[in-house]
């Protein structure tokens, strides 16, 4: 098995550097046979790629630990449910699960290109047969999955106990698979300057595709954020960490592109800046992978690091210098068509979002990179933690969340002052309501105060569209039903509300982190079976402990009871287990969620006694909303994305 | 078994990459898919003129554009699909002049 694996990825290497030359020499000589040729073998790879990604997930079924990667990461012990996780639980794994994402969303893309010939569509698929080209070499010559032991173990180590989380099925494969997709975009930019045909045509692709790795990239973080929440055990969600920052720079990168592609299909404007939004996002896309890959900073995330830090540095740098070289060649070109009218207008509103997300970004990456240059310089490494990123970082993203609000009031081109307070009037007046009545309930702390309120701002602006639009709709339609307006409203321009419907998301997302940053209470405790500790308003009563052991495990559980005023709320578990093999305790918290607040039990250690244990308890106030954030996200893409089918067109036409 | 997996996707993978290298007539030459990339190219670009005029009228009919800037923007668009239409019919009857040209040359040849 392990050598038709070795050989499918050396078919997909052979495919690879085929596809290149061919393309590169049709694109050179005008042939469109050996551009369609070219097109072929980046339809052949992912065959190939999945044909190898197959092998290595039957050597984890069929517990093969002749292969030292199936040995590295599952056991016979590990349940099968978890084959899927430990196929990406290391290096080898996960570089092969990246380059057949790649390859598999590159053929649909380039499938889904209506016209395969030209030297626009040559360059395109050029570039992705290049970056595909890399992954798929530094998988056969440096990280080979299916590379053999000279004798086969009765056993393997097993699963990185960290892993063995349901969000583990989905977080990092929509993290990694976000970050490659960039990819396509990025080509498609990158093609459309090679080529010279600098038109508006690559931007309908390069916001289809910018919003999916967008959605993927955004999901895949919150799904993160749960997963820490549940599994690592400080009580939190997000910790600035490296990797969390690898994949948050790309994220802020691609949002930012979303909303400025936006600007150029609708007027013409901001042609260069995208071509600058997308290369800055895919240059970070690969400074994460570089991060991740190579383990220059330690991580909660290093199950995943190798050694290969140097491979994906001159990616890096590659990308970083070849984009920008053919940016500043065809500079000239990237006039746009119309510039900005008015300060007041939309195109301005996502011109301000778009530098304020980048100057997230840029502070993100300073914070990542300064531990590495002052080690570099001094030989000290300097940790730069949370507060640095909360206090440049907070500000900045208030103020998004207040243009959030502003924004889609403000129409395209120009606007005067009056029809501006005229539209910010009535969400402004329902806030300042919303204002008050946080103080009555005793919302006082200031930032807190502020970001609430700006947070509800932006959905009572959203509110008054959706009303003025029904309403407006119902009357040009002579009908009352506002329910059939309201749908016919979303339909009638996707793009806009499906918008509208993410941010309300990341208002839920907002939310959860003003509530819980605030408002959290925090207690460690040491209790007996039989006592009782308070926090808030909760009495939390430790019921004793249970121990399971397992082959390749020690289960502790913790029983907890927790009570509001003396009435029994819930019975919840909190767990923890100690894994041998990886010298390891690994922990689950007992959470009690609920939309005003969750209750946190962590169970931190057992006492020498055997008998009392360290807990460490927290009340975090909104969180709940923040994982109801997911599903907004997910609609409000679906509906960005969705087409818009021909016979909506046909109407129009006639 | 392995080795009839590996045969079989080497032979899926050479059908692939060497089959618009030998067939007789290449798609991507032939007059028709000339003609049908043309339209498609078209095709495109008139959706999304159709896409934006859609989007504007309902924007306008909302009041979340003003009545000056609507109708700067709708005459820029109607401007954009009549230069759109004319181009396409002036490339279509292009390319078939030059098919009939061609065909034409060739039946004096022989």
């Amino acid at each position: 098995m392990a050598e038709l694996g070795t050989m499918a990825v050396i078919v997909a290497l052979i495919l690879a550097v085929y596809g290149i030359s061919i393309t590169f020499a049709g694109f050179k000589f005008q042939n469109d046979r050996w551009i369609l040729s070219g097109k072929r073998a980046t339809l052949a790879i992912p065959i190939a790629l999945g044909l190898a990604t197959l092998v290595l997930v039957l050597a984890f079924l069929n517990n093969d630990f002749s292969i030292k990667y199936v040995a590295q990461h599952s056991s016979l012990s590990m349940p099968r449910i978890y084959t899927w996780v430990a196929f990406y639980a290391g290096n080898e794994g996960s570089l092969l699960f990246v380059a057949f994402s790649l390859s598999f969303v590159s053929a649909i893309a380039i499938s889904r290109s209506k016209i395969s010939t030209g030297n626009h569509f040559a360059a395109t698929n050029l570039v992705l047969l290049l970056i595909i080209g890399f992954f798929v070499l530094v998988l056969s010559v440096l990280a080979n999955p299916f590379s053999q032991l000279p004798s086969t173990p009765v056993d393997g180590k097993g699963i990185n106990p960290l892993l063995t989380h349901p969000g583990m099925f989905i977080h990092p494969p929509l993290i990694m698979t976000g970050l490659i997709i960039i990819a396509i975009p990025f080509s498609n930019a990158m093609g459309a300057l090679i080529s010279g045909q600098i038109d508006d045509q690559w931007v309908d692709s390069g916001r289809f595709w910018g919003l999916i790795a967008w959605s993927m990239l955004g999901i895949g973080l919150l799904l993160g954020a749960w997963w820490a929440y549940t599994i690592l055990g400080w009580g939190g969600y997000w910790a600035w960490d490296p990797v969390e920052n690898a994949a948050f720079m790309p994220w802020l990168g691609m949002t930012a592109f979303i909303h400025s592609i936006m600007v150029q299909k609708r007027r013409g404007m901001f042609r260069l800046w995208n071509i600058v939004l997308i290369n800055i996002s895919f240059s970070l896309g690969a400074f994460g992978i570089f991060i991740n890959r190579g383990g220059p900073v330690p991580s909660v995330h290093s199950f995943g690091a190798s050694t290969l830090g140097w491979v994906f540095l001159i990616f890096l740098g590659i990308t970083v210098l070849g984009s920008f070289g053919i940016f500043f060649y065809r500079l000239a070109y990237l006039k746009s068509k119309t510039s900005l009218e008015s300060y007041m207008s939309r195109e301005s509103s996502f011109l301000v979002n778009n530098l304020l997300l980048l100057s997230v970004a840029f502070i993100t990456l300073w914070g990542v990179v300064f531990p590495l240059i002052s080690e570099l310089w001094t030989g000290t490494t300097l940790t730069v933690g949370e507060p640095f990123f909360n206090k440049l970082n907070g500000p900045l993203l208030l103020v998004l969340i207040v243009l959030m609000g502003v924004g889609p009031l403000l129409p395209w081109r120009r606007s005067t002052r009056k029809s501006v307070i005229n539209a910010l009037a009535i969400p402004l007046l329902i806030t300042l309501v919303f204002f008050v009545t946080l103080l009555l309930y005793k919302i006082h702390k200031p930032v807190a105060l502020i970001s609430f309120t700006a947070s509800f701002f932006v959905l009572a602006s959203i509110s008054q569209e959706w009303v003025r639009g029904s309403i407006s709709l119902s009357k040009s339609g002579g009908h009352h039903n506002y329910l059939i307006s309201f749908i016919k409203l979303l339909s009638g321009n996707r793009p806009r509300y499906g918008g509208y419907i993410v941010h309300i998301g990341i208002v839920l997302l907002a939310f959860g982190i003003i509530g819980s940053q605030f408002y959290n209470l925090e207690k460690d405790v040491i209790l007996s079976p039989g006592q009782t500790a308070t926090i808030g308003n909760y009495q939390i009563k430790f019921s004793g402990t249970t121990t399971v052991p397992f082959n390749d495990r020690t289960e502790r559980t913790a029983l907890m009871e927790v009570s509001k005023n003396g009435t029994l709320v819930t019975r919840i578990n909190a767990w923890q287990a100690l894994y041998p093999s990886f010298s390891m305790l690994s922990t689950r918290a007992a959470i009690h969620s609920t939309p005003k607040e969750d209750i946190y039990i962590m169970f931190s250690e057992l006492q020498p006694d055997g008998k009392s244990a360290v807990f460490r308890l927290l009340i975090n106030p909104l969180v709940w909303w923040m994982w109801v954030a997911g599903p907004f996200v997910i609609l409000g893409t679906l509906l960005a994305l969705w087409p818009i089918s021909r016979k909506n067109i046909q109407i129009e036409t006639s | 078994m392995a080795s009839i997996f590996a045969t079989l996707l080497v032979l899926v993978c050479l059908f692939l990459i060497l089959e618009p290298l030998i067939r007789k007539k290449s798609e991507a030459e032939s007059v028709e898919q000339l003609l049908e990339n043309h339209e498609l190219e078209f095709l495109q670009l008139r959706e999304r003129i159709y896409e934006e005029i859609r989007t504007l009228q309902q924007e306008w009919l909302i009041k979340s554009v003003s009545e000056e800037s609507y109708k700067t923007e709708i005459d820029r668009l109607r401007l954009e699909a009549a230069a759109l239409l004319r181009d396409q019919t002036a490339g279509r009857n292009k390319i078939v002049e030059l098919q009939s040209d061609l065909e034409s040359a060739i039946g004096e040849s022989r």
